[in-house]
């Protein structure tokens, strides 16, 4: 797979490998556009937290922030979820094509 | 988006293979051998913790760490594509296949081999269990 496209996965599995941070995307999923106040009230976490995970969210590309008059609107954009999808898709058939050769390597073996 | 977020950045595989564990981990547990299936090459001085070295398929080169090596049962490393991949932990457990019960038939040894690739950064956010090597993160937690 291209550096590239490993780069952007890279980022999205760092924003992801925190359970609040996970949290926070659900909740962001579960609702097409919300604030960081209205967010924090759905979590057990303080309104800071929010928007401390809010930002990683934003650099790996998860969400985008929207002014809505005196409010800051969120939206999840899940794209890049796709580029790690991708990569899952990449490394298992890479491990498929892996694991076939092993398999052929033990039955050389036999004869 | 979905309540799995949590598995979705793990590739997992597994494989029933002819023989027992120790013929398996012959094929596992020399670089040589695995150039003739894991990549095109593999440059490693020795199957051992902290062991360094390279692989290469096709044009994509990885730098490779050798992180836990458990003879016949389990080896765990890292790999990283050049230039600039992301980190990933690599672990190959094997396990023994039960034989069907019992019509007195004698039965070849077979043995299952389980793969687990995920980033090093995720491995991290498991939690202080997994760096300090405590009881195994391994199969039996991740793919549950």
């Amino acid at each position: 797979m291209p550096a590239a496209d490993d780069t952007v996965a890279g980022a999205v599995f760092s924003a992801l490998a925190d359970p609040t941070r996970r949290h926070v995307v659900r909740a962001l999923a579960a609702q097409p556009r919300v604030t960081a106040s209205a967010l924090a009230a759905d979590l057990p976490i303080s309104r800071q937290a929010v928007a401390k995970h809010l930002a990683a969210l934003r650099d790996a590309g998860l969400a985008v922030a929207e002014p809505v008059g005196r409010e800051t609107h969120y939206r999840l954009t899940p794209a890049p979820l796709a580029d790690a999808m991708r990569w899952i898709a990449t490394a298992g058939g890479e491990w498929d094509e892996r694991l076939g050769r092993l398999e052929q390597r033990l039955a050389q073996d036999d004869r | 988006m979905n309540a799995d977020v949590e598995q979705d950045d793990v590739v997992r595989r597994e494989i029933e293979l002819d023989g027992d564990r120790d013929r398996v981990w012959t094929h596992v547990a020399d670089p040589a051998e695995l150039a003739t299936w894991l990549a095109d090459e593999v440059v490693l001085d020795a199957l051992e913790p902290g062991a360094e070295g390279l692989m290469r398929t096709g044009d994509e080169l990885r730098e490779v760490v050798v992180d836990e090596v458990e003879p016949a049962r389990r080896l765990a490393l890292r790999w990283r594509t050049l230039p600039d991949g992301e980190e990933r932990l690599v672990e190959l457990t094997l396990l023994d296949v039960e034989p069907p019960d019992g019509d007195g038939e004698v039965t070849p040894a077979r043995t299952r081999l389980v793969v687990v690739e995920l980033p090093w950064a995720a491995v991290r956010a498991v939690g202080p269990a997994v760096q300090t090597g405590l009881p195994s993160w391994g199969p039996t937690m991740l793919a549950a």
